[in-house]
């Protein structure tokens, strides 16, 4: 895979967790990263994985998460691990640390106190220019939206990422603080690049004129009782001018948008209906305007995003994609997987297919991206 | 009273993004994601007591953290 002194992609499929560690291990050569980063079929018990992994790498910095698809060497994978190792030639400085997926914004504080204290700054004093943070969630914990918001309110640094998988199981994910497997918790890194980076949200979506005022709703559980004044259910087949037998059919092509004033939106995917109401794999605020939105080449769009971001940057040294486990099924239902992995081929770059991605908020249907310079 | 959700909005603003196009972009999604919608408050807007106090904590607990 991509090898230079700086950042060393790895990839391996052993079925048992010390071949795979010792696997990792050498394809990392004699380089001493500063800081690893992994991403691991659920198919390898996590502790076990864990514990390999700590046994060949030591105490390197390192966060890694399970997944339903390992993204590497411009193939969309499974039942494999991959892994980014980045060494001094591409950041200054790596710092991680775990919370309880439950936790409350004061806790989510003392951690990034803590995070930015060992830089010798407040939160509020990091300068984005030289930060970036990275966080993976418990994927089933519905805790993301909490937990990013807490983080975007005590820094202007980004803190991209996105919610383990569990091979679309729906039974248990985990992430990983320094090789320890944990479920119910998120795992926070704190970067300091050599040079500068670029986060780059990319989907695939045409924004309809047609808007959807969440009326009533139930936060905690991410369901819509209404949009518009009425069931949400009949409100979204009738906006679409579908019937609601149809409706699971329009999802992944039909999610919804809060959209920006640039005109991106931050996509809120269906996930089922249940009753009149209508439950979101993303949580929806009562009073929010969300746009109906429409797909499109999802491998055409982000081709465009990312050779324009690449382009802008003069090239990077390593990619990191957190990339929608709904986006992996539309491309292996249209056939294009293959296409959109081809992407990547020649770039030192690792991803997964995620339960949803970080940037900001909290959001489905994208591949979010920190590109380090 | 009116104008009070937009003038804290343009605060927020202010004490984090100063002028940075970005930060400010950063800043407005934020408040989007979160059920505050800046382009929906003008200095003519109805007060609203709860929006105002989640705003005024994010700016507090921004300032606080400045030196």
């Amino acid at each position: 895979m991509m090898q230079n002194d700086s950042v060393r992609t790895a990839i391996s499929k052993a079925k048992d967790p010390r071949t795979c560690a010792r696997e990792l291990r050498a394809a990392l050569g004699g380089m001493t990263p500063v800081f690893v980063l992994f991403f691991a079929t659920p198919s390898l018990d996590p502790k076990a994985l864990g514990e390999a992994l700590r046994e060949e790498l030591g105490d390197i910095p390192s966060i890694g998460c399970t997944t339903s698809g390992e993204i590497g060497q411009g193939q969309m994978l499974s039942d494999s691990v991959v892994l980014l190792g980045l060494g001094s030639g591409c950041l200054k400085s790596a710092q991680v640390g775990v919370i309880d997926a439950a936790a409350d914004a004061a806790e989510v504080q003392r951690a990034v106190v803590s995070l930015a204290g060992a830089f010798g700054q407040a939160p509020a004093r990091l300068d984005p220019s030289q930060y970036v943070g990275l966080v993976l969630h418990d994927g089933l914990s519905l805790s993301e939206e909490r937990v990013m918001a807490a983080l975007t309110e005590l820094t202007n640094v980004p803190f991209v990422g996105g919610s383990a998988g569990d091979a679309l199981a729906f039974r248990g994910t985990h992430v990983f603080h320094n090789f320890e497997a944990h479920p119910g918790k998120t795992v926070l890194a704190l970067l300091e690049p050599q040079r500068p980076y670029r986060v780059l949200k990319t989907q695939s979506f045409e924004v309809l004129s047609k808007v959807l005022v969440a009326t009533r709703v139930d936060e905690a559980s991410r369901r819509v009782i209404e949009f518009n004044g009425r069931p949400a259910a009949g409100e979204y087949v009738d906006q679409l001018g579908i019937s609601l037998a149809d409706a699971v059919a329009h999802f992944r092509r039909n999610p919804v948008g809060i959209v920006m004033p640039d005109g991106a939106p931050f996509v809120r995917s269906p996930m089922r209906i249940d009753g009149g109401d209508m439950v979101f794999y993303c949580q929806i605020k009562e009073g929010m305007e969300l746009s109906l939105l429409s797909s499109g080449d999802i491998v055409a769009q982000t081709a465009k995003d990312l050779n324009e971001c690449l382009g802008e940057m003069g090239g990077a040294s390593a990619i990191i994609n957190f990339h929608c486990i709904l986006r992996t099924l539309q491309l292996e239902s249209e056939g294009h997987s293959a296409e959109y992995a081809a992407i990547f081929e020649k770039l030192p770059a690792v991803g997964f297919s995620t339960y949803g991605e970080s940037y900001i908020g909290h959001m489905n249907q994208t591949s979010t991206m920190l590109l380090l310079g | 009273m009116s104008g009070r959700v937009k003038q804290l909005i343009d605060e927020l603003y202010q004490v984090r993004a100063r002028g940075n196009s970005s930060l400010e972009h950063f800043v407005r999604a934020h408040l989007m994601l979160n059920g505050i919608d800046p382009k929906r408050y003008t200095e003519t807007s109805p007060d609203d007591l709860e929006k105002e106090r989640r705003l005024r904590a994010m700016i507090d607990e921004f300032r606080e953290r400045k030196p």
